[in-house]
């Protein structure tokens, strides 16, 4: 392989690796709620009152609740099985939704980690970013990742917080089969 | 008769295993900071709560070098040390991660790159963390002249330093400072976990 010659290609992968990055990166104007990415992904800002509606919403059936945030590489990690879970169970009467502790501004970032998990279920993000705000509204315990389960009468029946132990995926899926 | 013995036993270890899996005990406001010493500093030198016996307040915070939400608050407290070193407030960073990229010599690194003017301590046994009920980085416990926990919780209201409303360490200091209760004295910490060793 010539060497001289390979330069120039991995010059311009980088430079568009970089500018598809900076454009990315970039301030848009704010998605509408209702549109969906290329990837079928909803992302919306939203407010614990308004939260609280959207739980009302789902009465009748048991609502899964993720707190993450892009920052948080144990949530990263966590994302793979709550998407499971919706696949498996959505047919089944379970919910899932996330809620993303990132800056608003973030959202592009929070877009992109969602449409890459195929998080095709309800996502929003903290109306109030990363701060003590977020934590209070959406009675965060423990820090993230932290899941809710509310059951069928949207009464919240637990709450797995993140500790010495993290949180174990089993008793996730052990608790919703005891709700559905 | 063995069949009572089997549930006895099982019901022993279940609530054992409940106790044991809760966190440590949480440390309340007003209750006496637990001690530590011995834990080793980027400086090389052994580290223990009564060396600062002559710090009027004590902000003892919880951090690490990886956390995108410590690393958003470290000029933060560098600028709080500043500012508050004259009115007999020491800051002590502590880091409990058991994790690579969060151990003495990133530590040192990053105390250097950004201008620590505050001891910055390695917990390995993360004893310390435990014994205060640390659950993220960064987590705050500020301590009054007598060692008793005074505030505990979040540095100030958000990681964005452009949206912070609320400073809840430096309005905690400046009521002490002036013998006053602070207005908040628990807040929500909020960041990323502290990385506990897994059990071997």
């Amino acid at each position: 392989m010539n060497l001289v010659s390979t330069i120039p290609a991995c010059l311009y992968t980088v430079v568009a690796l970089a500018g598809l990055w900076l454009a990315g990166c970039t301030k848009g104007p704010p998605a509408s709620p209702a549109q969906a990415s290329a990837a079928g992904v909803t992302v919306a800002v939203i407010d614990e009152v308004a939260f609280a509606e959207v739980l009302r919403q789902h009465g009748g059936k048991v609502v899964l609740v993720e707190y993450w945030a892009t920052w948080c590489l144990p949530c990263r990690e966590f994302f793979p099985h709550t998407v499971e879970l919706h696949k498996r169970l959505s047919d089944k009467g379970l919910v899932v939704i996330s809620v993303s502790l990132d800056d608003p501004q973030q959202e592009s970032s929070v877009r992109q980690f969602l449409a890459a998990t195929g998080a095709t279920f309800e996502n929003f993000i903290s109306a109030y970013g990363t701060g003590s705000k977020s934590m209070h509204a959406f009675r965060i315990e423990g820090g993230v990742p932290c899941f809710q389960l509310y059951d069928r009468n949207g009464k919240l029946h637990k709450t797995f917080a993140s500790g010495e132990g993290g949180i174990d995926p089993v008793a996730i899926d052990r608790v919703i089969a005891e709700l559905l | 008769m063995a069949c009572k013995w089997t549930c006895m036993t099982a019901l022993a270890a279940y609530i054992a295993l409940l106790a044991g899996g809760c966190y440590a005990a949480k440390l309340e406001i007003g209750n006496a900071a637990p001690d530590w010493s011995g834990i080793t500093g980027i400086d090389g030198k052994q580290h223990g709560l009564a060396d600062y016996k002559d710090a009027k307040l004590i902000v003892l915070v919880f951090t690490c070098n990886h956390c995108p939400v410590a690393v958003a608050y470290e000029d933060r407290l560098v600028a709080l040390q500043n500012d508050y070193k004259a009115k007999g407030v020491q800051v002590i960073a502590i880091c409990a991660n058991d994790r690579d990229g969060d151990r003495l010599p990133d530590m040192k690194q990053r105390a250097k790159q950004k201008g620590f003017n505050f001891p910055y301590i390695y917990d390995a046994s993360q004893e310390t963390a435990r014994a205060y009920g640390a659950t993220c980085t960064p987590h705050v416990f500020l301590l009054d002249k007598d060692r008793k926990l005074a505030y505990t919780g979040a540095v100030d209201d958000s990681k964005n330093p452009d949206n912070v409303k609320k400073p809840y360490l430096r309005d905690a200091l400046d009521a002490l400072l002036a013998g006053k209760e602070p207005p908040q004295t628990v807040t929500k910490q909020f960041g990323c976990s502290i990385k506990w060793s897994k059990k071997k």
